[in-house]
């Protein structure tokens, strides 16, 4: 009789960073510093430095003018220069047709009309004229080492601003282990070789090796951090001599999965009880307020107990903050209040916690008393019905949980559909078949709760995963207005995009010529490339789909403000 | 202000509109002037005016106002046209062949556009308080699936138990049934009478089944429920896409006859005068 399947226990390191590393590349690595500087006995048996290195680094090879990265680009990796050297590029940054953006332009009235009797019949077709699909910088290699190159690398060194990297200098880490958008643009000022590690191999150094972990939190100190405390009113009225004191004493946390996006499908599957157990606490109601919790990136969900369940009660995003009402209230009053709800991470969240006696002795005494929250209301055992604890939310308590279950709160331009109102004509997406190559960028199709429907259509998300790896950058977001967008002439079909998107809205394509024929590379495979809604970046009047509704049925949504859609929600 | 209230108050604007129109017409009349020249050509504007609705549907990247108000607008309009379209024609049947014809055409229109309104409102919330989302457009291919998985479980049905029993009643009450849309008007006004047929059916050949085949008729009952639902989407969606076909050549019929009007009454105007 047939039995169950056996297969090898899948471990770690089953897919390596590169299939290509051997071991006299771990050992020159090994010889380089800090790595050589690194103490191996740190290192359990189970993730040792050696396979570490082995693993989760791979050495990348660029030639002069290769783009390395771009700024604004996401990444999960780190760099460190080998061989040669690297530009970085100071602010102004280089321009974006030169990084093999889109560039970022609207059509005029003529250019709008025009689409009427100049667009393509069939769908999907590219003007190309043969070479290399119009590209208007270099670009050689192809799949995870295809590279983007300058033309004129001594031209672009004189005209710009730019600083020169020399071997053995790092970069890229703090947008590595905080899913930031890369800083600055690099390029190779001549060949050279770049050791690349993933953020999983960066994750296990930071915590094994203690110089390692100072240099990274000491970079966030020195780059972000007062950046990001300066961004809330509340640390507003501070001098610089005090927000040197708080960021000091300010604590970094990351919770959850770092990779959320990949396993996110089949987290969606488990029952609600199961999704919020898996979900770390980063919080507790009843726990001692031991200091603001600011959230640096991602989601999290606030949910109280009650009776044997924990509705949500709200979520929030980054620059959002949690705790200060009951900061406030035990620094104003006598009796002292523990934290009213649990704050649970959803995705990979980072957080910046400042401690309470900081936020007592440097922040709160330079408030006004109208930058105060209100007075908390103290919650307590008589507090017994969902009702009570979602009764300041715009929107239905079942709502808001299918929102924050399913992260449509990514969003910045979630596609949500009032199904009582939609009379399934579907204008929408004829009309943005119309404005984009004959081919819907969305599909009117996706998650229901009730009447409201999550369509199949980019969020634009405000954690942008899909951005994470794309080789070419091609995949970036607008100088616009911020919208994720596709570079056409710089994308080469890889996918990385479609496959990291949790929430399967983006879609590759293959290609057609003027005539409708599918357009074929020398291998005689289909030219595919990725497609997804653009928001409508270049048309003058924004999103074709909200504006071509004629029952009001389809709004895009910013989910950091529920306030409008409740609005929308209730004008019936 | 509730949508409803601003409902109301629009219409009401629309009444006074129209009242304005008569009041002008009857002034007109009064200074023994053709007053239906006048209104025939407020009437005119206004159908040309509503059918700026598809063109601005055809342009969805210019920069015009959304189509939402376009359709507010329309609405509105709509009804204003119908009160100048009586008063025009005197709140009387027109005695010509040409005016007779342009006024049932317009009376089609009016209507379609009523129903239309109708239908917008309450299948939108009737497809949604049915559960499943579907696209129209693969309607057929589900039907075509669930098709399929009745007749292999019939097929299974007799190789696993021996009996024919399930296969019978199928052939007999479903498989005409499985192969086609079907209970279109039934499903437009909500009857039920078939779904309630159906389950009698399958109650009554129950009694004659073993254990096995109960669970395989519970499984054929669980899909003749799905392709119910299915036609029931099918007849919803199909009727609020096809109503236009309606309204919209109508429409068109009626603008050019319409012009054929103004132009005739405009060329014989001397000889009437």
């Amino acid at each position: 009789m047939d039995g169950p399947l056996v297969i090898q226990r899948p471990m770690r390191w089953d897919n390596p960073f590169s299939e290509d590393m051997t071991e006299e590349d771990v050992e020159r690595i090994l010889k380089i510093p800090p790595f050589s500087e690194m103490n191996e006995k740190d290192f359990p048996p189970s993730a040792s430095l050696r396979d570490i290195i082995r693993n989760d680094t791979r050495i990348q090879r660029y030639k002069s003018g290769d783009i390395v990265v771009r700024k604004g680009d996401y990444g999960n990796s780190a760099f460190m220069i080998m061989t040669g050297a690297l530009r970085v590029v100071i602010s102004p940054d280089l321009p974006s047709e030169m990084l093999g953006r889109q560039t970022a332009t609207r059509r005029g009235f003529y250019d709008s009309l025009k689409q009427l009797w100049q667009n393509a019949v069939m769908p999907e077709v590219r003007a190309y004229t043969g070479g290399t699909a119009n590209i208007p910088m270099g670009q050689r290699g192809a799949g995870d080492s295809a590279h983007v190159f300058l033309q004129d690398v001594p031209g672009i060194i004189d005209k710009h601003n730019t600083v020169k990297l020399e071997e053995g200098t790092f970069f890229g880490e703090i947008a590595a282990l905080g899913r930031t958008p890369r800083g600055a643009s690099l390029f190779a000022e001549d060949d050279c070789e770049l050791i690349e590690i993933r953020w999983q191999g960066l994750r296990d150094i930071r915590r094994r090796d203690d110089a390692f972990r100072n240099h990274i939190d000491k970079l966030y100190r020195e780059r972000s951090l007062g950046g990001h405390l300066r961004a809330l009113p509340m640390f507003k009225n501070l001098s610089e001599e005090d927000l040197k004191k708080v960021a000091d004493a300010t604590v970094f946390e990351t919770h959850g999965e770092y990779e959320w996006h990949t396993s996110f499908k089949k987290f969606a599957e488990l029952s609600p009880q199961e999704r919020l157990r898996r979900e770390p606490v980063i919080a507790s109601e009843g726990d001692y307020v031991d200091g603001l919790i600011l959230i640096r990136s991602s989601f999290c969900r606030v949910s109280r107990k009650i009776n044997h369940g924990n509705p949500t009660a709200a979520y929030l995003g980054k620059g959002e903050t949690f705790g200060f009402g009951e900061l406030v209230h035990n620094w104003k009053n006598d009796d002292q209040v523990p934290y009213q709800f649990t704050l649970r991470g959803l995705g990979n969240v980072d957080i910046l916690r400042v401690p309470t006696p900081i936020m007592e002795e440097i922040v709160l005494p330079t408030l006004s008393e109208s930058e105060f929250p209100p007075p908390l209301t103290v919650l307590d055992d008589s507090i017994q019905t969902i009702k009570d604890i979602t009764s300041n939310q715009d929107i239905d308590p079942g709502l808001l949980e299918f929102l924050v279950e399913n992260r449509t709160i990514n969003g910045s331009a979630t596609m949500l559909i009032d199904t009582n109102r939609c009379v399934r004509c579907d204008d929408c997406t004829r009309a943005c078949a119309a404005t984009h190559n004959n081919n819907p960028r969305f599909v009117r199709h996706g998650r229901t709760y009730s009447n409201i429907m999550v369509a199949n259509a980019c969020m634009h998300c405000t954690d942008p995963v899909c951005m994470i790896g794309c080789p070419t950058g091609a995949i970036h977001r607008s100088s616009l207005e911020g919208q994720v967008v596709v570079n056409d002439a710089t994308c080469i079909g890889c996918a990385t995009c479609a496959n990291s998107c949790p929430y399967n809205n983006i879609r590759m394509v293959e290609v057609r010529d003027a005539n409708g024929r599918f357009i074929r590379d020398e291998n005689n495979a289909p030219i595919v490339k990725s497609t997804k809604c653009d928001l409508c970046v270049d048309q003058m009047g924004g999103p074709s789909c909200e504006r071509a509704c004629p029952h009001n049925a389809l709004r895009r949504a910013d989910m950091s403000n529920l306030k409008p859609i409740a609005e929308w929600l209730n004008n019936s | 202000m509730t949508l409803n209230s601003r409902m109301v108050w629009r219409f009401l604007f629309v009444v006074v509109l129209a009242a304005a129109v008569y009041v002008f017409s009857e002034a007109l009349n009064i200074r023994l002037w053709t007053a239906e020249f006048a209104t025939g050509w407020i009437l005119l504007g206004g159908m040309l005016l509503l059918t700026l609705l598809n063109v601005r549907k055809k342009v969805p990247f210019l920069p015009a106002v959304p189509v939402r108000y376009w359709l507010v607008f329309h609405l509105y309009l709509g009804w204003f046209t119908v009160g100048v379209f009586l008063i025009h024609i005197d709140f009387s049947m027109p005695n010509g062949a040409l005016e007779l014809t342009i006024a049932i055409l317009f009376v089609i229109v009016a209507l379609s556009g009523v129903f239309g309104i109708f239908i917008s409102r309450s299948f939108a919330k009737r497809l949604t308080r049915r559960g499943e989302e579907l696209i129209y457009e693969r309607i057929p291919l589900f039907r075509h699936q669930l098709r399929e998985a009745a007749d292999d479980l019939c097929a299974f049905s007799v190789e696993k138990t021996g009996s024919t029993s399930i296969a019978e009643f199928y052939m007999n009450h479903l498989q005409a049934w499985f192969r086609g849309p079907r209970d279109f008007i039934e499903h437009l006004f909500e009857l039920n009478g078939r779904i309630f047929q159906l389950e009698r059916a399958f109650d009554d050949v129950n009694r004659y089944l073993n254990d096995d085949e109960k669970e395989q008729l519970e499984e054929l009952r669980a899909l003749v429920r799905k392709k119910y639902d299915l036609d029931y989407s099918y007849s919803l969606q199909r009727t609020l896409k096809y109503w236009l076909f309606i309204h919209i050549p109508v429409t068109y019929a009626l603008l050019v006859l319409a012009v054929a009007h103004v132009v005739l009454v405009h060329a014989f105007t001397g000889a009437v005068l």
